[in-house]
């Protein structure tokens, strides 16, 4: 097994995140390879130490307004009622929205995109623009002889005046 | 050896020894070479943006992608007060000029051949702070270049941080700091452009005329960056919506011609814009329409006047951004310090 | 079971968010917003879940908020996926194991690493700081964080996998000489 492109079996390995036969494939290889097994040793230590990072706590503030909102968020819907109008529309969103019912997220999470919106049926798209300057590039009429105009660029006339493109002096 | 002339006992000594058996690992020497003999990336960068000192002249290559390269002449005296005075010369291989641009540092002046142009208009100037705007986009970094021109270089790797865009390799000359090679480089590693001297030559004294614009019996007259009024107002009329245009673009670019490209109902506005080699497109969208960036690799930006994006062709960066009602986008084989600066300049 | 909520995971939370936003005060509205939007919609949540699922939602929450949110400190550019695949566009090249791990694993053994590893991290892009803080410091698995990020596990796996290789380059530009200058 060649170490280029095992990069990223070692990483998941690592995660304990591979198939057994996966696992045995590293395991089989790093017994015989050194390189890999220093690799694997680097993923392992990276793991451990960005686990150990010292974490900085939630403020205090943080949490006593979360504590706030959390209290006012039980007490305005008590179990015994039955579903206000509010929780109608939560729950008529939450049955739009996927699994999790975040529906405020995934809305959110829409919004993220909203400039770049792909409607095609009214989008300009952008390869039109792309062709365009490309079809530009190609007849570069300025700074070109005038005895080929439109052409793909000057030849002849650049013909002893081309820098060679091994000409390198590095 | 210093430490072999110490007392066995001493903590100099010691400590020597240490040092002395890290110094022997390669990669600490490497460090330790590296740190006295480099100077400062940005330091170095600031310079090669300001320019250098002392006139100069050189034969100067350009070349687009993998087409061929175009060889052109470069003479250049630095004004006081005024900045940078330049002309460039392209020739063909008869040596009579197709193209030409000179600026004195206030005013630039640009000849076509082929179409018996003539444009004018205020030159580019510098920005205030070359180093810092560049360094705002790209992480800088620097490394011993080879000789270019056969003189030695150090190289300038400008990286884009937000990657899906053109960055820059710049080899500065090391005495006088002019950039000797310049190099925008695609996030796929391919060149988009690369703008070399092959020879140049510094304190020779160049005639204050050539960089003063020429009378050209028959030309026509342009502004440099801007359409005149007719074409203007017949842009505007066809289109629907007010066309805009850069106020800033690099030395020896102008505006080749404005174009408006049907899509479905609408129209694009198309504004080509050329150096003689160097092509450039600013399309604008009609108000209020979206634009699909498709599949492409992209990056969101942040320009002073509002949120955009970057991306990249094969031969080009791609800056696109949003303007009050209007989609804009610049598309150039420029690095994206350029292309920004050109975006915010757009009125 | 709410309140418990919050004291189980505010501070898990606030970590997550303050390691991709590099700031406390940003951290603290990212983790502030993620909470309240949860709270308007908890009663029709799945209570016999365990408290963990919701904790997902939260770091969703917060990883969305925080890439819609435009970076003030530098005004341009931005390191923000736009619905990519592989929000890089340049490919980081996977390199062969050589013997720079060696001062990798050097230096990430010392004392001293956490400052390396905070200032490498920093240079990450905000992606790959997501990635790696749901991974190694929330401990979350890839299907855990397949749904935090929204995108396939096989993303996941090779995104975590660059993340790596960019904090190994991130490190080995602080042992070794390399001449470079992240402004």
């Amino acid at each position: 097994m060649e170490c280029k492109g095992l990069e990223e079996l070692l990483s998941a390995y690592a995660d304990r995140e591979t198939t057994p036969a996966e696992s045995a494939q590293v395991e089989a290889h790093v017994a015989d390879c050194r390189a890999c097994g220093l690799r694997l040793a680097v993923l392992a230590k990276s793991k451990q130490a960005l686990a150990s990072m010292a974490a900085p706590a939630a403020p205090r503030d943080l949490k006593e307004t979360l504590r706030r909102a959390a209290a006012r968020a039980e007490a305005a819907s008590p179990e015994s009622s039955g579903p206000s109008f509010g929780q109608r529309l939560s729950a008529w969103r939450s049955a739009l929205s996927p699994r999790y019912g975040f529906a405020f997220g995934l809305a959110a999470f829409l919004l993220v995109g909203l400039w770049f919106e792909r409607r095609p049926e009214e989008a300009v798209p952008l390869d039109v623009m792309l062709s365009a300057h490309r079809q530009y590039t190609l007849e570069r009429p300025l700074g070109g002889s005038a005895t080929r105009p439109g052409a793909s660029g000057p030849v002849s006339e650049d013909a002893g005046n081309d820098l060679e493109d091994d000409e390198t002096d590095e | 050896m210093i430490w072999k002339t110490m007392k066995p006992t001493s903590r100099t000594y010691r400590a020597g020894l240490a040092a002395a058996f890290l110094l022997s690992v390669p990669w600490v020497s490497a460090w330790a070479a590296g740190k006295q003999a480099l100077p400062e990336a940005l330091a170095v960068l600031e310079d090669a943006l300001r320019g250098p000192a002392a006139s100069y002249e050189g034969t100067f290559f350009v070349r687009i992608g993998r087409g061929k390269s175009r060889k052109s002449l470069v003479r250049c005296s630095p004004a006081p007060e005024k900045g940078l005075a330049c002309r460039r010369e392209f020739m063909d291989s008869k040596g009579g000029v197709l193209f030409v641009s000179a600026t004195d540092g206030a005013k630039e002046w640009i000849f076509d051949r082929k179409t018996n142009k003539v444009w004018e208009g205020p030159s580019p100037g510098n920005s205030s702070a070359p180093g810092a705007q560049a360094s705002s986009f790209y992480r800088v970094s620097l490394s011993t270049g080879g000789k270019v021109a056969g003189r030695l270089t150090w190289k300038l790797e400008l990286s884009p941080k937000s990657g899906a865009a053109p960055g820059r390799r710049l080899w500065v000359d090391r005495e006088r700091r002019l950039v000797l090679k310049d190099e925008t480089v695609l996030p796929d590693g391919r060149i988009a452009l690369r703008g070399r001297f092959s020879r140049v030559s510094f304190g020779v004294r160049h005639d204050p005329a050539l960089f003063r614009p020429e009378a050209v019996p028959g030309a026509s007259r342009e502004g440099r960056l801007e359409p005149s009024p007719t074409v203007r107002s017949k842009v505007q009329a066809e289109s629907g919506f007010g066309p805009r245009f850069p106020s800033w673009l690099p030395s020896g670019f102008v505006l080749d011609g404005v174009d408006l490209i049907p899509y479905k109902d609408k129209k694009i506005i198309h504004c080509r814009y050329s150096d003689g080699a160097v092509v450039l497109s600013l399309f604008q969208s009609p108000p209020r329409a979206k634009l699909d960036l498709g599949a492409k690799d992209r990056k969101e930006v942040r320009l002073a006047s509002g949120p955009g994006f970057v991306s990249w062709t094969e031969d080009a960066g791609v800056l696109g951004w949003s303007s009050g009602e209007t989609k804009l986008v610049l598309v150039a084989p420029l690095g994206l310090d350029i292309l920004q600066r050109i975006a915010e300049s757009v009125r | 079971m709410l309140q418990r909520f919050v004291e189980e995971y505010s501070d898990s939370a606030f970590t997550f968010a303050y390691r991709l936003c590099e700031n406390v005060e940003e951290a603290k509205e990212l983790v502030q917003e993620a909470f309240f939007r949860l709270f308007k919609s908890w009663d029709h949540f799945d209570q016999s879940q365990p408290l963990e699922k919701w904790f997902l939602t939260i770091l969703k929450n917060v990883y969305v908020d925080s890439v819609k949110k435009f970076d003030r400190r530098n005004m341009v550019p931005l390191d923000m996926p736009v619905r990519h695949e592989d929000g890089e566009g340049v490919s980081i090249a996977e390199t062969i194991a050589d013997e720079r791990d060696e001062a990798v694993l050097d230096m990430l053994e010392r004392r001293e690493s956490e400052g390396h590893l905070k200032a490498a991290l920093a240079g990450l892009t905000k992606e790959h700081r997501a990635i790696l803080a749901l991974c190694d410091m929330q401990g979350l698995g890839y299907d855990e964080i397949s749904r935090v990020l929204g995108m396939p596990m096989g993303t996941v796996r090779s995104r975590v996998s660059r993340a790596r290789t960019a904090l190994r380059e991130g490190l080995l530009k602080r042992t070794a000489g390399m001449v470079a200058y992240g402004v």
